[in-house]
C-alpha cells in the first residue's frame, strides 16, 4: 500500500466512527474530550506516549472555536489515526496551524458532516492535511498537488462562487437598466453616424 | 430611429435640463408658428458634476497637440489598458499584454452590449439607444449623457481649425440636425454646455410640417450656426434653396462626394466638414487632402489584416482598428471598424489615407482586368451624388443606383465606362432625392465575393 494515498486516506475518513461526530465539551457536557483527543493525537504521532506539553491555542481562543469547527478537529484526529500518520515526529508541528487556521477558514463554508459524507469535501480535508504536514500526495508532482487542491478548496470556491453571482447580478442588472432605459428618451444627438 | 415603435417622451423639462433655468428659448422653439409637428422632447441631461466631465474632457484632451508618433503609443493607453482589463467583464482572462490582445467586432458588441460595461460604471446614468443597422446589424448602443454630450467639444477642435466658434447663448440655435426620411424622432431641444443655445433635430419630409414652405421659414428664423447631416439631407436642404448663413455644414454617416461638397460650399458659402465618425465611439476624424484627420487624442487607431489578427505598419492598408473612448458603457479595445484605409502620422497627429467605409471590393472587366473600388469612388466623387449602390453580377454586368437631382445617368455610365477600359456593361440609373427619402449608404458588392 502506498503511503499518503489520497484515495486511500479518503476511505478511512470516510469510515470515521459517530462517536467522533459528538460536540465538543467546550458545549456539551456528555461532549467529546477535545483537548483530551488532541493530545492522545499527538502522542499517536510523535510515538511519545509520556509527552504532556502540547502546542495549543490558549484558553481563551479555544473558548471562541465554535462547534462546527470543533466537530471538524474531531474527524481529522480520526484521520490523523491513519498508519500514514502514526509515528511522524516531523509533521506534530504543523498541526497546530491545520486544526486552528486552515481548518478554521473551510468550516465556515463546510458542515462538520459534509467531511464525511462528501467525497470532495473528504478529500479536501486530506489535501489540507497532507498541504499543512508540507507531504506531497502520492504520485503527484507539486504543481498537481496544488492544482487539486485549489480545484476543490471551498473557501476558494465560495469565493469563485460568490464573484461569479455577484457578475451574474450585475449582468441581470445591466439587461434590466437596458430594457428600461431603451424604452425611454435618452439625450440630444447632435449629428449622423 | 422609428418615430413609432422608438422610445417614449418619460421626462420632464427639468429632467431634461437640471441646470437650466430659463427655458423660454426651448419653448420658443418648440412653439414657433412655423415649427414642425416636432414628435419627440430631448435633452441633454446633464447634472453640475456632468457637466463638470464635458469640460474635464475638453481641457484633459483638446489641448494636445501631439497623439502620439510612429513607434509610440498615446500616454494615456497602459493605464487604460490595466483599466479595461480590471473592470470591464468581455476583456477579462484574455490576457494582460496590450501588443497581443486579440481584436474585436461589432459583432461581440451586439451579442454581449452587457459584458462591456465597466463594474465601475453607474447604471444610473446608462442610457441606450438603438440603431437602424444602415451598416451592419442592429445594434443596442450603451451611453451616458457626457460622452452623448462629448460630441460638442470634439466637433469644437474641428470647427476651431476654420477658425470658427459656436455661440454660447440661450437667445440663438446652435445646431440643426437635419434629416430628409421618411419617419425619424424630431424634437427641439438645449445644450447646458452650450449654456442654452438651441439644438435642432428636424425632417425635411413635408408630412411633418404644417405647410409646405414651414422647413424652409422656420430654419430662415433661426437660422442655425452650425447644420449637420448626411449628404442626402444636405442636398435635399438645398433644393429648398433656404436663405441660410450657416458657420459650417457637418456631414456624416455618408461618403461626402467632392461634386456634392462643392456645390453646398458654393450655395451655404461656407466650410462643409465631412466628418468621419461611428456610433461605437462618436466622431473619429474630418477629410482634408492629405487624408482624413484624426481629431480624437483619446483614440488610438492601428491598421490590422482584414482576415487575421496581424497588426499592419504604417502605410499599408487594412482595417482601421480603435482603443479607447469616454464611453464608460463601451470601452474599446482593438475594435475593428469595418473600414479600410491606411494610417499615417503628421506631427504627431494621425491621418487616415484612403478611407473607405467598406471592405475593398475588386470589380472585374469582361476580360477580367481587375478594378479596385477605390479608383470607382475617386472618379464618382467628382460629381455631386448623394449615395450610390453598385453590384457586379455573375455575368460581370454592373447594376448601378445613385442619388442625385441633377446628373444623368449616362454621365455615370460614361465614367464608369473609362474606368472599366470600355470593357463592361452598365445599366445605371438615377434617383432623384426629396425631402422623405429611404436610401442605404453607399454600397459596393458584387457576386464574385
Amino acid at each position: 500500500m502506498s503511503k499518503y494515498d489520497v484515495f486511500e486516506l479518503v476511505a478511512h475518513l470516510r469510515k470515521c466512527p459517530d462517536s467522533y461526530l459528538k460536540p465538543s465539551d467546550f458545549f456539551a457536557e456528555d461532549g467529546l474530550n477535545s483537548l483530551a483527543l488532541i493530545a492522545d493525537t499527538y502522542r499517536i504521532i510523535s510515538n511519545n506516549f509520556l509527552k504532556k506539553d502540547f502546542k495549543n491555542p490558549t484558553n481563551f481562543d479555544l473558548k471562541l472555536i465554535d462547534d462546527n469547527h470543533w466537530r471538524a478537529i474531531h474527524i481529522s484526529t480520526w484521520l490523523l489515526c491513519h498508519t500514514d500518520f502514526k509515528n511522524n515526529p516531523q509533521i506534530e508541528n504543523k498541526l497546530q496551524k491545520f486544526w486552528f487556521e486552515e481548518l478554521l477558514t473551510t468550516t465556515v463554508y463546510v458542515k462538520y458532516n459534509d467531511w464525511i459524507s462528501d467525497d470532495e469535501r473528504a478529500e479536501e480535508m486530506v489535501r489540507l492535511l497532507l498541504y499543512c504536514c508540507e507531504v506531497m500526495p502520492f504520485g503527484e508532482s507539486h504543481n498537481e498537488a496544488a492544482d487539486k487542491l485549489a480545484s476543490i478548496n471551498s473557501a476558494e470556491r465560495y469565493k469563485v462562487l460568490k464573484e461569479s453571482y455577484e457578475a451574474h447580478e450585475r449582468i441581470m442588472n445591466i439587461k434590466r437598466e437596458m430594457a428600461e432605459k431603451a424604452a425611454r428618451e435618452a439625450a440630444n444627438v447632435y449629428g449622423r453616424e | 430611429m422609428d418615430a413609432n415603435n422608438g422610445p417614449q417622451i418619460a421626462l420632464t423639462d427639468k429632467e431634461r435640463f437640471p441646470l437650466l433655468d430659463d427655458l423660454s428659448f426651448l419653448n420658443e422653439l418648440r412653439q414657433d408658428a412655423f415649427a414642425p409637428k416636432f414628435n419627440f422632447k430631448s435633452g441633454d441631461r446633464l447634472n453640475a458634476e456632468q457637466l463638470l466631465r464635458v469640460n474635464s474632457y475638453k481641457n484633459k484632451y483638446y489641448d494636445k497637440k501631439v497623439f502620439w508618433n510612429e513607434g509610440q503609443v498615446p500616454t494615456w493607453l497602459e493605464t487604460y489598458f490595466k483599466w479595461c482589463i480590471q473592470t470591464v467583464p468581455f476583456y477579462q482572462n484574455k490576457g494582460n499584454d496590450f501588443d497581443s490582445f486579440l481584436t474585436i467586432s461589432r459583432e461581440d458588441i451586439r451579442k454581449f452590449p452587457y459584458l462591456f460595461v465597466s463594474n465601475e460604471a453607474n447604471l444610473k446614468e446608462l442610457l441606450v439607444y438603438h440603431t437602424s443597422g444602415s451598416t451592419g446589424s442592429k445594434l443596442d448602443v450603451l451611453f451616458d449623457s457626457v460622452s452623448q454630450a462629448s460630441w460638442l467639444p470634439q466637433i469644437e477642435s474641428v470647427l476651431a481649425e476654420f477658425n470658427i466658434s459656436i455661440t454660447k447663448s440661450n437667445k440663438s440655435a446652435a445646431i440643426a440636425l437635419i434629416c430628409a426620411q421618411e419617419k425619424t424622432l424630431t424634437y427641439a431641444s438645449l445644450s447646458t454646455y452650450l449654456e442654452g443655445a438651441g439644438v435642432l433635430k428636424i425632417n425635411l419630409n413635408p408630412t411633418e410640417w404644417n405647410h409646405p414652405d414651414d422647413a424652409k421659414k422656420y430654419l430662415e428664423k433661426y437660422n442655425p450656426e452650425i447644420l449637420t447631416g448626411d449628404p442626402i439631407a444636405f442636398l435635399a436642404l438645398l433644393d429648398l434653396k433656404p436663405q441660410l448663413a450657416p458657420k459650417a455644414l457637418v456631414s456624416s454617416a455618408m461618403k461626402l462626394t467632392k461634386g456634392a461638397k462643392n456645390k453646398l460650399e458654393a450655395y451655404f458659402k461656407c466650410p462643409v466638414i465631412d466628418l468621419y465618425s461611428m456610433t461605437e465611439c462618436r466622431n473619429i476624424a474630418y477629410a482634408t487632402e492629405n487624408g482624413h484627420k484624426v481629431i480624437r487624442p483619446d483614440l488610438y487607431l492601428e491598421i490590422f489584416d482584414e482576415h487575421t489578427d496581424v497588426k499592419l505598419p504604417y502605410g499599408e492598408r487594412g482595417e482601421l482598428v480603435v482603443t479607447g473612448g469616454s464611453n464608460p458603457f463601451i470601452p474599446l479595445i482593438r475594435y475593428r471598424t469595418g473600414d479600410f484605409c491606411s494610417l499615417k502620422i503628421e506631427d504627431g497627429v494621425p491621418f487616415l489615407v484612403d478611407l473607405e467605409a467598406r471592405n475593398p471590393i475588386v470589380f472585374v472587366t469582361k476580360s477580367d482586368l481587375k478594378i479596385n473600388n477605390i479608383d470607382i469612388s475617386n472618379r464618382l466623387s467628382e460629381f455631386p451624388l448623394a449615395g450610390f449602390k453598385m453590384h457586379q453580377r455573375k455575368d460581370k454586368s454592373i447594376e448601378f443606383v445613385g442619388y442625385s437631382n441633377e446628373i444623368t445617368s449616362k454621365e455615370i455610365v460614361d465614367a464608369l465606362s473609362v474606368i472599366f477600359k470600355n470593357d463592361i456593361e452598365i445599366e445605371a440609373e438615377i434617383q432623384k432625392i426629396g425631402q422623405d427619402n429611404s436610401v442605404e449608404k453607399t454600397k459596393y458588392s458584387s457576386d464574385f465575393i
